[in-house]
């Protein structure tokens, strides 16, 4: 009797005080706890490897990309190989949703124009995806007169492109990406084979809070001998609705296929071989 | 024992049901209140809105609770929404702008739109301000309606203004939030 009867004056005692502690404050709950990881890339580009990153619906990406003809190697008498001109891609992409985009292109060198469509169905999330997933195909046709010296037909001017990209973001600093790729050449010139398979790696490490270093390579799995690796290291600086990225290449180009298919420099043999670039990304809302 | 369990009964009754009823019955909640803020810089003009405000308003203690997820704003172009959240509201770290305070010069009274005072703390970015913010409220039958405005200093709350090549966002922020609350019972 005296247990239970403590007991009961235990529990009116607590009920006593539990209406008192009514709360005075909401509780502070997350509205999605497993949200799309914001900017794993800050660009559609890291630098001429296509990311992960899409154009966002109803949005007009207008990019200008730049890779100086000559190489740094040529000193000031080449001004470091920016009076041999450059080799300028300009670029406009739309955002039909936020996962689909397309793209034009026209690239001064070999006048290529290209279209592209890109698709991101699968985004890392904060709790569940631990990646954003991501499809590319690419067609492209080069314009430039007398390229074939023999009755030269629509489709021999043909290339494609196709490529899947698999991205993550680490942490608040690094990104990583990997895109696994073929790319088919109706009549390569250059090129001793019509395809070429490329493992394409891009990474991406913040700075300060809006800038960062970025890195790409595309190791040819089949590549012919006269090619070399392509790479290049960039930095990128956003503000706001610009992106600019500053880079160091091999490659002249800027679409996956033409840079693995028009690699003849390595990045450095006995003197630095690569070029400068800089690319102006520019997003507009429709 | 049996005297024991009545008073505790009664007790119980009273704390439970009774109490917290009249409590409640002044006590309003919204999870859909409507966030605004206008940036007004020299080159650009923007807008970003929320509608998850969540909002306490209790007219007994006097007390309001207002809370907003940051990553629910929208400014109408996905990129600079990504760069709000990821380079100046740092909205992993700090997900959260919140206003709690107190409610001074209602007056039940009166049945139509009155002007109140809040004196409380408004924190964004992790960084907490005192403030006081005049609204207008209006107690309807099972809703309060409430509305205020006040600017929001960037730099008070550590927000770093991009001062490369562009100054598009503006240090003075107007905010405003706009919310139908509804009676807890």
């Amino acid at each position: 009797m005296m247990v239970s009867s403590w007991f009961t004056r235990f529990i009116l005692l607590l009920t006593l005080l539990a209406p008192t502690t009514v709360m005075a404050q909401l509780e502070r709950v997350l509205a999605n706890p497993d949200r799309q990881v914001d900017d794993i890339f800050k660009a559609p580009k890291v630098i001429g490897l296509n990311s992960v990153k899409q154009i966002g619906k109803n949005h007009l990406h207008m990019s200008i990309l730049h890779t100086f003809n000559g190489s740094v190697s040529g000193g000031i008498d080449t001004f470091f190989g920016i009076d041999n001109g450059a080799n300028v891609r300009l670029g406009l992409d739309y955002g039909i949703t936020d996962d689909l985009s397309v793209g034009l292109g026209r690239t001064s060198n070999l006048k290529v124009v290209d279209t592209r469509v890109k698709w991101t169905p699968i985004h890392q999330t904060t709790e569940s995806n631990p990646v954003s997933v991501g499809f590319l195909g690419a067609v492209s046709i080069e314009t430039i007169p007398n390229r074939f010296t023999v009755d030269p037909k629509l489709s021999d001017k043909m290339g494609y492109l196709l490529m899947t990209m698999v991205a993550r973001k680490f942490s608040d600093q690094l990104s990583l990406q990997a895109s696994p790729m073929l790319a088919y050449f109706e009549r390569p010139v250059l090129l001793p084979r019509k395809s070429l398979v490329g493992l394409g790696i891009a990474g991406r490490y913040k700075l300060a809070g809006r800038s960062a270093i970025t890195f790409e390579a595309i190791p040819i799995l089949n590549k012919p001998d006269d090619l070399s690796l392509p790479i290049a290291i960039g930095y990128d600086l956003e503000t706001g609705g610009h992106v600019f990225q500053m880079f160091f290449t091999t490659s002249t180009f800027h679409t996956e296929n033409y840079i693995m298919a028009y690699n003849l420099d390595p990045f450095w043999d006995k003197k630095p071989l690569f070029r400068l670039g800089f690319n102006v990304n520019r997003v507009f809302a429709l | 024992m049996m005297r024991f369990f009545s008073t505790y009964i009664i007790f119980w009754a009273i704390q439970a049901w009774v109490i917290p009823l009249g409590a409640d019955a002044q006590s309003f909640v919204t999870d859909k209140g409507k966030v605004e803020f206008i940036s007004k810089a020299s080159l650009e003009t923007f807008t970003g809105t929320s509608n998850a405000l969540h909002g306490l308003v209790d007219l007994q203690k006097q007390s309001i609770d207002f809370y907003i997820d940051l990553n629910t704003l929208r400014t109408g172009i996905a990129l600079r929404d990504e760069h709000m959240r990821e380079t100046y509201l740092e909205t992993k770290k700090y997900p959260f702008a919140e206003f709690t305070g107190t409610l001074s010069g209602y007056n039940p009274a009166r049945k139509d739109t009155q002007q109140v005072v809040v004196v409380g703390d408004f924190t964004i970015h992790g960084v907490k301000k005192a403030r006081t913010v005049p609204g207008r409220l209006f107690v309807g039958a099972n809703h309060l309606y409430v509305e205020a405005s006040w600017e929001v200093k960037l730099s008070d709350h550590n927000i770093e203004i991009p001062k490369v090549l562009f100054l598009k966002l503006a240090d003075q922020q107007q905010v405003r939030i706009q919310a139908q609350l509804r009676r807890k019972n």
